[in-house]
């Protein structure tokens, strides 16, 4: 689905990746890891087109998109969500979901101007569309509320609405639950495992290596912009050079929340 | 030739103290000033004022410029601060229309025709075939002097550590312990003040009208902007350069490339300036020494 | 009376259509135009140059509308690369460059006197009549504009172009092309600008390089922040309202003992004051952008 060979990014001088390979297969889910500054944001964004790397390939379903706009790569089946949504107070929620969607005819001014019955036609489906992903993720209620001004957690869940609403063969995640409370980190777990069983492949940034263990059917390890490691999420504790470059800090933090969540339960 | 060396150090050395100022406020609120060169105009027509109530010309400038950079900061206090709060794109149509109600301000009081500071009448010097004035030879000592002092004391003095420091990352300078509402006054006064002082030049050069701010918008935007908006140095050399360039561009017979002699008309000259910006932003947009911009 | 209320009248619609477009690009795609009188320009000039060659008004709108849509189009391609502030700038610029043209192109352009005696649209009628003939036409030319504008904003790609201003990156990931967008918003506005210039020209029958100083621009800019940036019903309202304003200082001399041209800074001061005093008490203008309702289940 998703192959990236060697890709090297120099931002003023210093490696932001060097030479880091990574294979995602069709309906599997992927783990991205790795401390703060290990590369991470820069492989999503060489991969989804914002940003052109210095070096390797980035092929898409067997196509090469290295240095491809990020437009012509999401035209390919393959959608990023961002760490912070950003989302705009000046749409409502319905708004933002159709802007996801592909209304070919809405989207020239020639067919809105002249052939008007039929986007009218084109954007009903769509708006069924957008009615039924937001009942799934539990935004029905907030249809017409800015999007802007939904808390942070809700804008994460409307991001993947958003980018449901075009059909992703391949979603990739930044993060997704920076910034989202512990009961939203389950539910958004559980709608990225429903994804996955759907046919969507996915691959996640994540510091939190709970969401990771519970989404992620494997792991790779990024660390100065390479890959150390590949694994399961269970066997990352098998890997000292793991252990040494990432899990010192938020290992501790993974332990906590396992043990919150036993008392929970 | 060496007309067109005079021309060149007299022209950019008016555009290098108004891109310099674009250059710092840019760099410490990341915001493009369109009225920054009414504070030019602003600097010409104080003195026209003070010169008027009877005081000297170098009582008058001094007092003129320190006039132009406290209103600047009170402008940054009052209006600009607010603007910036709604957004970018609203303080700089904000900043537009400050532009508009100074020049307005300005042609209400005291009309559009241009007005004349109380110089004596000096003999200009031949040199090597060019007519200096001894106004022009201190135009150019002066803001050389005050560019390198600048330079002077952005290096080396604690207050130009801050400067630079909150240039380097705004969100960071506070962590540090810095005040960064003084450093941004501070940066205001000093850069409305160049402004101010390369305006009066320009006025006991020649002559102080409503547009004198205006006719310099692009040249000095094409100057900050060549030399990569936050750079000092740039902004400087950026200046000279498309000083010289405007006036090779006249000098030039373009004949060897129409046929016959051709020279461009001297009403294009302001032309040149745009077609530099617009050339520049479309194919290097980081400017000369400048950081890249991220695409966007 | 009546006349000066038609030439008002005609004056409003002709910058309402102008400020339709202007709308389009910094109210709804955020796209600061400093140089929409460039557009203006190009369409008025279109129109007064074929005009006094004797060749149909209709032609002449057509080729302004064909060179202002590749101009808008190719100053579109340039914000590709851009922050706003600096294409704000490279905008200004290009506009000076089409001013300084037209000053300067004398054999064909009329240079610094312009060109007069442009032919108005219903000629051979008596003063009044034509008039409201011209109110008429431009209102009807107006409305397809709003219809125009409004169809685009409420549609896929005007939603498109607001998450293009507020979110680009956004916007690109959700597989739309953020350089088509804008290269198509700015060809679009730029056409609607160029018909608004060439009947400005034969409204007042003529157009000179003084009508394209950045002065014009600004005005517009005001009509569409006191209407409301990003409201299409907005720009309009506000084109009337600063319209009557601005013509209406035209009388200052009446009530103020000042000289002719202490009268021009003060019309250039109220407009001024008026934008500055919206920018900071009422950003969002008259009639602010509307978060439209969600639609609605079938």
């Amino acid at each position: 689905m998703l192959v990236v060979e060697g890709i090297k990014k120099h931002f003023a001088g210093i490696a932001a990746l060097d030479g880091a390979s990574i294979e995602v297969r069709a309906g599997e889910s992927v783990g991205l890891v790795g401390p703060n500054g290990s590369g991470k944001s820069t492989a999503l964004n060489c991969c989804s087109g914002f940003e052109r790397p210095d070096a390797g390939r980035v092929l898409l379903l067997g196509k090469d998109v290295t240095g491809k706009e990020p437009w012509d790569v999401a035209k390919l089946g393959l959608v990023r969500t961002f760490q912070h949504a950003n989302l705009p107070t000046k749409m409502s929620v319905m708004d933002l979901m159709l802007a996801g969607g592909h209304l070919v005819r809405g989207e020239t001014i020639r067919h809105s101007l002249v052939s008007w019955k039929r986007v009218r036609e084109e954007e009903a489906d769509a708006v069924d569309k957008a009615w039924s992903i937001l009942e799934r993720i539990k935004l029905d209620k907030l249809a017409g509320h800015p999007g802007g001004k939904l808390s942070g957690g809700q804008q994460k869940l409307l991001s993947l609405g958003m980018a449901l609403m075009g059909d992703p063969k391949i979603l990739m995640l930044d993060e997704p639950t920076a910034g989202v409370n512990p009961s939203l980190r389950v539910e958004l777990a559980e709608h990225l495992r429903k994804l996955q069983t759907e046919g969507v492949t996915l691959l996640t940034v994540e510091h939190d290596m709970r969401f990771i263990s519970d989404v992620c059917d494997r792991v790779y390890v990024l660390d100065r912009g390479a890959i150390i490691a590949s694994c399961a999420p269970a066997e990352l504790s098998d890997h000292p050079e793991v252990l040494e470059a990432y899990l010192g800090r938020s290992g501790s933090r993974a332990v906590v929340e396992s043990a919150d969540r036993r008392t929970l339960s | 030739m060496v007309e067109v060396l005079v021309d060149t150090a007299v022209r950019g050395s008016i555009i290098a103290l108004l891109a310099v100022g674009l250059t710092l406020i840019q760099g410490t609120l990341r915001f493009a000033n369109v009225a920054h060169v009414e504070f030019a105009t602003l600097g010409g027509y104080s003195a026209v004022a003070l010169t008027g109530a009877g005081l000297g010309l170098l009582l008058s400038s001094a007092l003129g410029v320190a006039l132009v950079a406290v209103l600047a900061v009170v402008l940054y206090r009052l209006l600009f601060r607010r603007l910036l709060r709604s957004g970018p794109m609203i303080a700089l149509i904000g900043s537009l229309a400050l532009a508009i109600v100074i020049r307005a301000t300005l042609q209400l009081l005291y009309g559009s025709r241009p007005r004349y500071l109380p110089t004596p009448l000096e003999r200009g010097i031949d040199f090597h075939g060019a007519l200096i004035t001894p106004s022009q030879i201190r135009l150019v000592c002066i803001s050389l002097g005050l560019l390198a002092l600048l330079a002077l004391v952005l290096k080396f003095t604690s207050l130009g550590r801050a400067v630079r420091a909150v240039a380097a990352n705004p969100e960071l300078a506070d962590v540090s312990g810095l005040n960064r509402g003084r450093v941004v006054d501070i940066v205001w006064m000093l850069s409305a003040g160049l402004a101010a002082v390369s305006g009066i030049l320009l006025s006991i050069d020649s002559a102080v009208g409503i547009e004198l701010g205006f006719n310099l918008l692009l040249p000095v935007f094409a100057a900050a902007i060549v030399g990569g908006l936050g750079s000092i140095a740039g902004a400087v050399i950026a200046a000279y350069a498309l000083a010289c360039a405007e006036s090779l561009v006249l000098q030039i017979d373009w004949g060897a490339i129409v046929g016959g002699t051709h020279h461009l008309e001297v009403g294009y000259r302001p032309a040149v300036g745009f077609a530099l910006l617009v050339v520049m932003l479309a194919f290097r947009p980081q400017g000369l020494m400048g950081r890249a911009v991220r695409r966007g | 009376m009546v006349e000066y209320l038609l030439g008002v009248g005609i004056l409003a619609a002709v910058y309402a259509i102008n400020a339709l477009s202007l709308n389009l690009q910094v109210g709804v795609t955020g796209l600061l135009n400093f140089g929409q009188v460039a557009f203006v320009g190009i369409g008025a000039y279109s129109v007064a140059i074929l005009d006094s060659h004797d060749v149909p008004w209709i032609v002449g709108f057509l080729v302004g509308a064909v060179l202002a849509g590749a101009a808008g189009a190719l100053v579109g391609r340039l914000g590709r690369t851009l922050a706003s502030d600096y294409w704000a700038i490279a905008t200004l610029a290009l506009a000076e460059l089409v001013r300084l043209v037209a000053l300067n192109q004398d054999g064909f352009t009329g240079g610094a006197q312009g060109l007069s005696a442009v032919s108005g649209i219903w000629t051979g009628m008596s003063t009044t009549a034509r008039e409201a003939a011209t109110f008429a036409t431009i209102v009807v030319v107006l409305g397809i504009a709003y219809l125009v504008a409004r169809r685009v904003r409420n549609g896929q790609y005007g939603r498109v172009l607001v998450l293009i201003r507020e979110n680009p990156d956004l916007a690109a990931s959700l597989r739309h092309n953020v350089v088509s967008a804008k290269v198509r918003v700015m060809a679009l506005s730029a056409v609607m600008a160029s018909v608004c210039g060439g009947f400005y020209a034969m409204y007042i029958s003529f157009i000179g390089p003084g009508q394209l100083l950045p002065f014009a621009t600004f005005l517009i800019f005001t009509m569409v922040v006191v209407g409301g940036l990003g409201n299409t019903t907005g720009a309009v309202v506000g084109a009337v309202l600063i319209t009557v304003l601005y013509d209406g200082t035209r009388f200052v001399r009446d009530w103020i003992d000042v000289s002719a041209d202490q009268a021009a800074g003060i019309r250039i001061l109220v407009i001024g004051v008026v934008l500055l005093g919206f920018l900071l008490v009422r950003t969002e203008g008259l009639v602010p952008e509307k978060v439209k309702a969600a639609h609605a289940r079938r």
